[in-house]
């Protein structure tokens, strides 16, 4: 269920509330014909972000705060390969501007992962995955409205590696790295500025993002805690202008640090996640606090006696 | 172990596919050159707005049997032009008027950026010395672009007429026209080619776009130079054509600039008169005056523009016009608190379809503005059109003069009345787009866009129920951002009309026929 609780982090980000939405990266998979269903609730906010590379507040909108409820969950359709989904309910709003929020469900998103490769060692299991999916917003959303805007309106191909190393008594290291495709957003407007230029046309291309996390914890039958460090980076893209509200177009990058705990009680499971973006550029400086609940059903026919996902139960 | 296989593999291909979609392309439409449905030959007889050709002299070019007419024809015969040289051609062969004009919305775009407050909480001023230093001068807020536009485009027209002039008073034939000439890489039009059109657009264009965004020369300098060679690279024009455009062009263009510093636009940031104003306003029993809704209180945009110099009727129509648009209703009246429900109703429940019509129609922080907006209606019409490059300047200085006679009586009326916004009104009311940092009554949108729907039916009268419709939308749409009372966009929409109707009446007296 680890890779659950990385989905739910969605909008660390802040400009963009899809680019945390899709990180199945971690080491672990469900058995086949195990269903885990996870529930979260994400709130992010920040008052000080960086406009280019200038940090800076402003007191025409005070604390930015997205709220994020999220439906997600992972199926066994074998040992080694899964089917992820999430659906995320995005509300947002400023604490100090008479400029709305907005609300409403965001993107769904679907991914397969695939177990590779793993193998034994004396000293532990080394595993290596990869991830392959995408997303579509749900409706018609406003998109040009950042930060306000609940994500990006496009939809988005991604694909990822995932590297596991777990020493026999539990202690773990995760590298993941992504890479997202996504396409072209039609705004309300009919014309745009981008890097010094003007478009006449309501089509925004959204820029490419890259992103890698490095993770280190350790897990037990009974609890699993890590400390992680994530890097985001649009590959292209404009900085936001002088004085201006983010366009869809911007360059964002953070560099965000995070702390996150699971406890299990039987098929229960419940998970807390904190984060903060430390560095960043078209960013906001946000906090993140999570906290969600995931449960594990089980279909009959499994290849195994069903097992409790925490098991680090590495092919 | 075959399925792992084939699935590592497929990860692999899609690895790479992705890696190769980095590139984005925005799509825009391409423009093709045309030749005029009608030449318009006669546009010398037309009247211009503010200098007649007997104010500027354009030499007796050589003739065309002359050694130094010759050396100038083999010169463009001799040329060659590459890739570049074609796109330029195509670029401006489309109509060099249209071509600035979207020059000037991507300049007004790009300086449309209000300064940001500093350490000590006050708003700095732009600085024309220093116009490349954030906040970058000037900030180009919609009445300043409403008076970009209408300089730029009256200064067009104006040197168009006075080319028309000197064009008949000449008679040299294109080269392309001659026997053994050039050949024309664009449509050939009958009419003759001293001084060079668009070597006249060219200059006249990039004088007044410096004169309004100093910190644009070189690419100004840049793009004039492009447009003036295009002429030669597609075999349109010889040397003397262009050099006669450009000195006409820049005479015009001169007589333009002095007529804009003496317009009263020098003091439309007059801060300290804005005391006078609200003096003058509570003397007349106004009670309750708008404050601005940014924190720290930014200065209201541009107190004194209502008192910058009108095209198309005088200061004291301009009062006439006030006073029949009348008061704003009382803060007590029905209307009033009616007008205010419907605003907190909506920001309850704003609907999809409100925030795109706002979004639609913001033309905010950032953008053209909504005079960029009609323009570019106006400019895809006169292209779809096949304007002629004067008829095409005639259509777009009528529009802007009605734009810029808007955005002065408007802001007149703003500053008359000092209306506060709903949202200080009833705090309740958010928007879905930003608060204008000016009093409410009445909306400029509405005031900008009834006068454009106006002129622009005069001209393209089969438009006439699309432009009222997208006038009504303009106006609507601040309604529903939560920004404007429907008493503003109303009484807006019906003082743009009248404005417009200035400016048709103009149309129709200047001999144009049209």
């Amino acid at each position: 269920m680890k890779q659950l609780l990385l989905l739910s982090m969605i909008s660390a980000g802040i400009f963009s509330h899809s680019l945390r939405a899709e990180t199945p990266g971690d080491g672990l998979m469900m058995s086949k014909n195990s269903f885990c269903q996870v529930l979260s609730y994400s709130q992010n906010s920040w008052s000080q972000y960086w406009e280019s590379d200038v940090k800076r507040s402003n007191s025409n909108l005070g604390t930015f705060r997205s709220h994020i409820l999220t439906l997600m969950g992972a199926y066994g359709l074998r040992d080694d390969l899964n089917v992820i989904y999430s659906l995320p309910y995005v509300t947002t709003g400023f604490s100090d501007s008479y400029l709305s929020g907005y609300q409403g469900f965001q993107d769904v998103s679907l991914w397969l992962k695939y177990n590779a490769y793993t193998t034994e060692t004396s000293l532990g299991t080394l595993a290596f995955f990869g991830t392959v999916g995408g997303s579509i917003p749900t409706h018609n959303y406003v998109v040009n409205q950042l930060p306000a805007s609940i994500g990006m309106g496009t939809w988005s191909g991604s694909l990822r590696a995932v590297a596991d190393f777990t020493t026999k008594d539990g202690w773990y290291g995760t590298f993941q790295a992504g890479y997202t495709v996504r396409g072209e957003s039609d705004i309300d407007e009919e014309s745009y500025f981008f890097n010094g230029r003007l478009y006449n046309t309501n089509s925004i291309p959204i820029p490419n993002a890259a992103d890698f996390t490095l993770r280190l914890g350790h897990i037990t039958s009974d609890y699993q805690v890590d400390a992680y460090f994530d890097r985001f980076t649009c590959v292209s893209g404009d900085d936001i202008r002088y004085n201006s509200m983010p366009t869809p177009t911007v360059m964002m990058q953070s560099s965000t640090i995070g702390l996150y705990g699971r406890y299990n009680i039987g098929m229960l499971s419940i998970m807390a996640n904190a984060s903060q973006v430390v560095a960043g550029r078209n960013f906001g400086q946000s906090t993140m606090l999570n906290i969600g609940f995931g449960y594990i059903f089980q279909f009959g026919g499994g290849d195994e006696e069903m097992t409790h996902d925490n098991e680090p139960k590495l092919r | 172990m075959k399925i792992r296989y084939t699935l590592s593999a497929i990860m692999v291909v899609c690895l790479f596919a992705f890696i190769g979609c980095e590139e984005k392309t925005i799509e825009v439409v391409e423009l093709q050159p045309y030749a005029p449905a009608q030449l318009d030959t006669n546009a010398g007889n037309w009247q211009p707005f503010v200098v007649p050709f007997s104010d500027v002299t354009v030499v007796a070019p050589a003739d065309i049997s002359s050694n130094e007419y010759q050396q100038e024809l083999a010169a463009v015969k001799a040329l060659n032009p590459n890739e570049a040289q074609q796109q330029a051609i195509k670029f401006w062969g489309a109509g060099g008027v249209i071509r600035w004009n979207e020059i000037a919305r991507e300049l007004a775009a790009a300086y449309n950026i209000p300064p940001n407050y500093d350490e000590n909480g006050k708003y700095p001023n732009p600085d024309p010395a220093n116009p490349l230093k954030n906040p970058r001068y000037p900030f180009a807020n919609p009445p300043y672009a409403s008076r970009a536009f209408a300089l730029l485009t009256i200064a067009q027209y104006d040197a168009l007429v006075a080319t028309s002039h000197f064009r008949q008073l000449y008679g040299r034939k294109a080269p392309y026209a001659l026997p053994n000439g050039s050949t024309a890489r664009l449509p050939q039009i009958d009419a003759p080619s001293y001084p060079s059109e668009d070597a006249v657009v060219a200059a006249a264009s990039r004088e007044i776009l410096k004169f309004l965004f100093p910190g644009e020369v070189p690419l100004l300098t840049q793009k004039a130079d492009e447009h003036k060679n295009s002429r030669l690279w597609a075999g349109m024009n010889v040397q003397s054509d262009i050099d006669a455009g450009e000195a006409l062009g820049k005479a015009i263009a001169d007589k333009i600039i002095a007529y804009a510093k003496t317009d009263g636009m020098g003091a439309a940031n007059n801060q300290p008169g804005y005391q006078n104003q609200i003096a003058d306003a509570k003397a007349r029993g106004i009670g309750r005056i708008w404050t601005s809704r940014e924190v720290p209180p930014r200065p209201p945009m541009l107190p004194a523009f209502g008192n910058v110099k009108t095209w198309n009727f005088t200061a004291q129509e301009k009062i006439a016009m006030r006073t029949a648009i009348g008061p704003p209703p009382t803060f007590e009246s029905a209307e009033f608190k009616q007008n205010l429900d419907e605003l907190i109703a909506i920001a309850k429940d704003r609907s999809r379809e409100q925030v795109r019509i706002a979004s639609y129609w913001a033309d905010g922080a950032g953008t053209y503005t909504p005079p960029g907006h009609w323009n570019r209606k106006a400019a895809a019409l006169t292209y779809a059109n096949k304007f002629s490059e004067v008829r095409t300047a005639r259509a777009l200085a009528l529009l802007n003069s009605a734009m810029q006679d808007a955005g002065i009586c408007c802001w007149d009326v703003k500053y008359y009345y000092l209306v506060p916004r709903p949202s200080e009104v009833n705090a309740e009311i958010k928007t879905s787009t930003g608060i204008p940092n000016f009093p409410a009554y009445t909306s400029g949108h509405s005031t900008f866009s009834g006068a454009a729907a106006e002129v622009l039916s005069y001209i393209f009268p089969n438009n006439k129920s699309e432009f009222d419709a997208m006038a009504t939308e303009a106006s609507v749409s601040r309604i529903y951002g939560g920004i404007h009372y429907r008493f503003d966009c109303e009484k807006g929409l019906e003082h743009g009309k009248m404005i417009g109707a200035h400016a048709v009446k103009r149309g129709q007296a200047d001999k144009s026929g049209l």
